[in-house]
C-alpha cells in the first residue's frame, strides 16, 4: 500500500475492505506513522458526527399517518367502489339539474332584456311586416339556430320507422 | 416472545393486517423521522414526509416483492422523497451557476422560521457546525453520509437504497468524508471551538 491511497485507508477505518486487503492496510499503519495519523483523523471524525442530534416524532405522528391511510381508503373507495358509483351518478343527475336551471335562467334573462325587439322572440304577439323584414340581433339568431337543430331532431325521433314496430302499450 | 422479522409483518401487511403495520410503524417512525429531519432539516416538513413515505409504503404493499429488504426498500422510498423535496425547495430559490444562493451561501433546503428557531435552541455549536457541513455536500454524498453514519447501514445497503455500485458507494463516501474532514477540522483536532 502507497501512503497516498487515502480512500483505501478510509475504507480500512470503516472496515469496507476485503480481510485480504486490510491485512496489507494493517501492516503498513504499524510502520507509517503519518497514515496512522490520518487514519486517527478519520476516526475522530466518525467520533465528532455524533454531536449532530436530531428530533423525535410528535406523539401524533401515528395518528396522522392513520389519518392519511385512511382518507387514501376512502378516496380510493369512493372512486372505485359501489357506493362511490351511487354518489357519482347523484353528483353527475345534480350537475345536469344545476346546469338546465342555469341555462333556463339565462335563457329568461335573455328574453327579458330585449324587450324592445321582443316583437321576434314571442310567437303570441303579432308580428308586424315592416319587423319581420328586419335583421334578426346576433344572439337572437344563433337562439333560433339551436331551437331548430331541437326540432330537426324530434322530427327524426318522431319519424324513426324503427320505434313505429315496437309493440304498443295498449296491443293486445 | 417471538420478534416477527419486517419480512414477515410486510407479507402480513400486504394480506390487509393492519396490527402488522401498525408494528413497522413502530419501528421505523424514529429512525425515519430523524433521517428525513437530516435530509432536509426542517421539522414540520420532516415529519409530513415520513408519513408520506409510510403512506406510499401502505399503498404499495401488493408490489412489496420479499425479495429485496424492507428497509432498503424503505429507505429507497424516503430517499426518493427527501430528494424531490430538496429539489422543489432548490426550484423556489434563485440560485447562481454554481449551485449556491445568490447571497452566498449555500443553499438552504427550507426556511421554516418556527422551525429554525426551535432548532437554535435545542442545537449545540457543534451540532450546528456538522449539520451545516452535511448540509452543504451534494445530495447523493449527502444521503450516503446521513445512511452510513447514522442510519447505520452497510454500504452493500446504501448501494442498493440510492441504486447505485457498491464502489460507487464506496467512492461517495470517502469524498464526503474528506471533504467532512477539512471542513470540521476543529472538531476532529480534539473539540476545542
Amino acid at each position: 500500500m502507497k501512503c497516498n491511497d487515502r480512500e483505501k485507508l478510509f475504507l480500512y477505518v470503516h472496515q469496507m475492505l476485503q480481510s485480504d486487503e486490510a491485512e496489507v492496510v494493517r501492516r503498513h499503519l504499524a510502520g507509517c506513522a503519518d497514515c496512522a495519523r490520518l487514519a486517527n483523523k478519520y476516526r475522530g471524525l466518525d467520533a465528532a458526527l455524533d454531536d449532530w442530534s436530531a428530533i423525535e416524532p410528535s406523539p401524533w405522528f401515528d395518528a396522522k399517518v392513520r389519518a392519511r391511510i385512511a382518507a387514501s381508503d376512502q378516496k380510493k373507495r369512493g372512486l372505485f367502489g359501489f357506493g362511490g358509483v351511487r354518489a357519482l351518478a347523484a353528483g353527475m343527475a345534480a350537475l345536469a339539474l344545476i346546469v338546465a336551471l342555469v341555462v333556463v335562467f339565462s335563457h329568461r334573462g335573455v328574453v327579458e332584456n330585449q324587450q324592445p325587439v321582443a316583437v321576434t322572440a314571442s310567437p303570441h304577439q303579432p308580428v308586424s311586416a315592416e319587423a319581420a323584414r328586419q335583421p334578426l340581433p346576433a344572439e337572437e339568431q344563433l337562439r333560433m339556430d339551436e331551437n331548430l337543430r331541437v326540432l330537426e331532431d324530434y322530427e327524426v325521433v318522431a319519424n324513426f320507422d324503427a320505434l313505429s314496430e315496437l309493440p304498443q302499450a295498449n296491443d293486445d | 416472545m417471538v420478534v416477527d422479522s419486517d419480512l414477515d409483518l410486510m407479507l402480513r401487511v400486504r394480506q390487509g393486517d393492519a396490527a402488522s403495520f401498525d408494528e413497522l410503524l413502530r419501528r421505523y417512525r424514529l429512525p425515519l423521522v430523524k433521517y428525513f429531519c437530516r435530509m432536509v432539516r426542517d421539522q414540520a416538513l420532516a415529519e409530513d414526509l415520513a408519513q408520506e413515505a409510510f403512506l406510499r409504503v401502505y399503498k404499495a404493499r401488493h408490489r412489496y416483492r420479499p425479495d429485496a429488504r424492507f428497509t432498503t426498500w424503505l429507505y429507497r422510498i424516503a430517499t426518493n422523497l427527501a430528494f424531490n423535496a430538496i429539489r422543489d425547495a432548490r426550484g423556489r430559490r434563485p440560485q447562481g451557476g454554481d449551485g449556491r444562493a445568490e447571497d452566498g451561501e449555500m443553499p438552504r433546503e427550507f426556511v421554516d422560521p418556527k422551525a429554525s428557531i426551535e432548532q437554535a435552541l435545542i442545537e449545540t455549536e457543534r451540532g450546528r457546525m456538522i449539520r451545516e457541513a452535511i448540509e452543504a455536500l451534494p445530495e447523493n454524498q449527502r444521503a450516503a453520509v446521513i445512511l452510513h453514519k447514522y442510519q447505520e447501514m452497510d454500504y452493500r445497503q446504501i448501494a442498493a437504497v440510492l441504486k447505485v455500485s457498491e464502489s460507487a458507494v464506496k467512492s461517495l463516501l470517502f469524498r464526503a468524508y474528506e471533504t467532512l474532514r477539512v471542513r470540521l477540522e476543529p472538531l476532529v483536532r480534539g473539540g476545542q471551538l
